[in-house]
């Protein structure tokens, strides 16, 4: 936008991108420096836009109103730009909602994607908003709710309906709002009447309007002399509000969410640089700045309560920044609560594609919020499909900065987006934790596992029969069993399964161990199998202890087991000789293996945890697991 | 302080009423410039009371009808 009267070098732009940059970079400066002149210029050369601009999504807006709102429309305009949206204006005759409700058609072409309803309640009412009729509200919101149904059957389009913003003439008079049966009581009941019905609906928001005007302030918001002049409520300096407030809703309706964001975290998470600052110094907690801080971390946790996945790009050594997060008594967030993240010195934008191909979800459902003009703008022209927020340099600005987050609204959060969001969550996060974690130990404590394992389980016989059936690799025997098998062998033995919770998920029953026969001085182990979804975690070796421990409970004097190797099972070759079994014969296709159910442990892989004397489950050190044994072997 | 304020108000009159750079603004009327309709004539009131920040009385607003007659308002309100 030139903004000057010298015709513009080169002229339009001559391709879709360029078209595209031209109207982006002018949106761009109109949200810095609001001008209705320039608003009305961007909106003229917009329309001489092509139908299709890179970048830009296109948008039909129907606007059905009983105001004069083509003022508004350069300023939603331009705040649809800055939302990605190209907006075209389709804006019906005054105070006929009904005709469109009927017949949306009539509206004109193409159909609208998007239809704005706005009531102006000094038109809506007239002179009855001085003496109101006791039942003007329900007919208001009935009338409302037949428009919005018409439109909802008649097209495929979203609805937004403004609610009432108070009066334009008499908005000050708080005498008259404190009657019981005035205007203003009677519109407040519209307004909650109008989120109450509409908020359950599908394809219908409402832009509260009432509120929109009330934080702007309702003095500066109105001008009364352009009411009764043109039928225009809104003072001008108040309309790029309205049309952040539209824009905001139509980019929720209209353009796919963005599912995750993406922090720094010097000045940003918290104040300062903490490799240089250190621990004690950097601004995180109840005083200010760390406080404004704590609240942009309570925003951001509320954000992952609402479905959002959090991940963090960060410039700074990865176990102190990890550490200080684990540690710190006034964080809000918490290692745990970031999917993914990239603690290190690499370039963020490969980090930023890195994080998408981790956490399986696109760039372009991706915030990066950064306090770094420089990162802020690298981002932007490596992946512009990224929504790129600048976090303020300034802490007392943190708060506004929340507020006018953009990309974080939702119409509405759904069951199954938070049930999806917590699946992505857990795979992610059991990905990372097997990865960065330094020893083995200290990941499987970290998994929570509780495990359950119960003798004779008649319920499971169909889990365990497909086990047998389906474990190859982790298997000793390789023995296929079916329900009825499994039945019979319950009958002369024990069959015994293990299930698996972690705090990511219930896996069920991934373990399986049978005993063939528990008469006499020894036991036999027939099968021995983990699903391999339980592998790594070294869970096998609980099931084993409760066999021995049981054996050692039933006055066998040696438990025997063997292994028969197959193409598949080969994982499965250390496993005894490492529990303590001592090799009795071996030959091609077996291995034989026996153990004394009491014999001392050879280390610390020995399933042998307690005393012998004392019984089972007087553990050595801290356990692992939580473990549940249940049944009898009956 | 009159070459100011018709710059200005050339710069707003081309934004807001979409005149052609090769056209002449300090003519333009009301009745001679076919986009100058109502509603573009309430954008040119919004714009040029944003732009000097000062209200015009109804009257004031519904008489003025060419470029001319918008420089001698805005003079007057300086």
């Amino acid at each position: 936008m030139s903004g000057s009267s010298e015709p513009r070098p080169g002229g339009r732009p001559s391709s879709s991108a360029e078209w595209g940059e031209l109207l982006r970079r002018a949106a761009a400066e109109l949200a810095a420096a609001p001008s209705h002149a320039k608003a009305n210029e961007l909106f003229g050369i917009g329309r001489q836009a092509p139908d299709s601009v890179e970048g830009l999504r296109d948008l039909t807006v129907g606007v059905l109103r009983n105001a004069t709102v083509e003022p508004w429309l350069p300023e939603m305009y331009a705040a649809l730009l800055n939302e990605g949206i190209k907006a075209d204006f389709n804006v019906g005759d005054f105070g006929v909602y009904e005709r469109y409700a009927a017949s949306p058609a009539e509206l004109g072409e193409p159909p609208p994607d998007i239809f704005l309803l706005y009531f102006e309640p000094a038109a809506l009412v007239g002179d009855a908003r001085h003496e109101p009729p006791p039942d003007i509200a329900d007919s208001i919101v009935a009338r409302v709710d037949a428009i919005v149904a018409g439109l909802l059957e008649g097209t495929g389009a979203t609805i937004v309906v403004a609610n009432l913003a108070p009066d334009p003439i008499r908005f000050h008079q708080l005498h008259a709002d404190q009657n019981p049966g005035s205007w203003p009581q009677l519109r407040r009941r519209v307004n909650t009447a109008l989120l109450d019905g509409f908020h359950t609906g599908p394809r219908v928001a409402i832009l509260d309007l009432d509120r929109i005007v009330a934080e702007y302030g309702a003095g500066r918001a109105f001008d009364p002399r352009m009411y009764l002049m043109a039928r225009s409520p809104f003072a001008v300096d108040f309309l790029p509000h309205l049309g952040r407030a539209f824009a905001d809703i139509a980019a929720v309706a209209a353009v796919p969410p963005r599912k995750c964001v993406v922090v720094d975290c010097d000045n940003t998470l918290w104040g300062g640089v903490l490799g240089e600052d250190g621990p004690e110094r950097v601004a995180i907690g109840t005083d200010y700045p760390g406080e404004a801080y704590r609240e942009f971390q309570q925003f951001l946790a509320g954000l992952g309560r609402r479905g959002f996945l959090l991940a963090i790009n960060s410039k700074n050594d990865e176990a102190d920044a990890l550490s200080f997060l684990a540690e710190s008594p006034d964080m809000v967030l918490r290692p745990g609560d970031f999917t993914a993240h990239r603690i290190n010195w690499k370039d963020k934008g490969a980090n930023l594609a890195e994080l998408a191909e981790e956490m399986n979800i696109g760039l372009d459902s991706m915030i990066f919020v950064d306090d770094s003009p420089v990162e802020c703008a690298r981002i932007r022209s490596a992946f512009p499909e990224v929504l790129v927020e600048r976090f303020p340099s300034n802490p007392a600005e943190i708060p506004g900065f929340i507020s006018g987050m953009r990309g974080t609204q939702r119409l509405r959060v759904e069951v199954e987006d938070l049930k999806r969001a917590e699946s992505l969550r857990a795979n992610a996060r059991r990905q990372r934790l097997q990865r960065g974690a330094p020893d083995p130990e200290a990941f499987v404590r970290s998994l929570e596992i509780r495990l359950v394992i119960e003798r004779q389980n008649r319920a499971a016989i169909p889990r365990v029969s497909q086990l047998t059936q389906r474990t190859n690799q982790f298997n000793l025997t390789t023995r296929r069993y079916s329900p009825g098998d499994i039945e019979g062998l319950m009958d002369g033995g024990v069959v015994y399964t293990m299930s698996m919770e972690d705090r990511f998920s219930d896996y069920g029953i991934v373990g399986v161990a049978i005993v063939a026969d528990t008469v006499g001085e020894s036991w036999e182990i027939d099968s021995f199998m983990l699903s391999c979804r339980a592998f790594g975690r070294g869970i096998e070796g609980e099931l084993l202890r409760t066999v021995l421990d049981d054996a050692h409970a039933a006055g066998a004097r040696a438990v025997r087991a063997c292994y028969r190797p197959t193409a598949k099972n080969g994982m499965s070759r250390e496993f005894l000789p490492g529990h303590g079994f001592k090799l009795t014969e071996q030959s091609d296709e077996v291995l034989r293996f026996e153990v004394s159910p009491c014999s001392p442990p050879p280390g610390t892989n020995s399933p042998h945890r307690g005393d012998c004397r004392g019984g089972p489950g007087h553990g050595v050190g801290p356990e692992l697991f939580r473990v549940s044994r249940k049944g009898s072997l009956q | 302080m009159t070459g100011d304020t018709s710059q200005t108000l050339e710069r707003i009159f081309r934004s807001v009423l979409k005149v052609r750079p090769e056209t002449e603004v300090t003519t333009l009327s009301m009745d001679s410039h076919g986009g100058w309709d109502s509603i573009a004539h309430l954008n040119l009131i919004l714009a040029v009371e944003q732009e000097f920040r000062f209200m015009m009385t109804p009257e004031e607003a519904t008489a003025v009808r060419s470029f001319g007659g918008m420089v001698k308002l805005v003079e007057g309100r300086r």
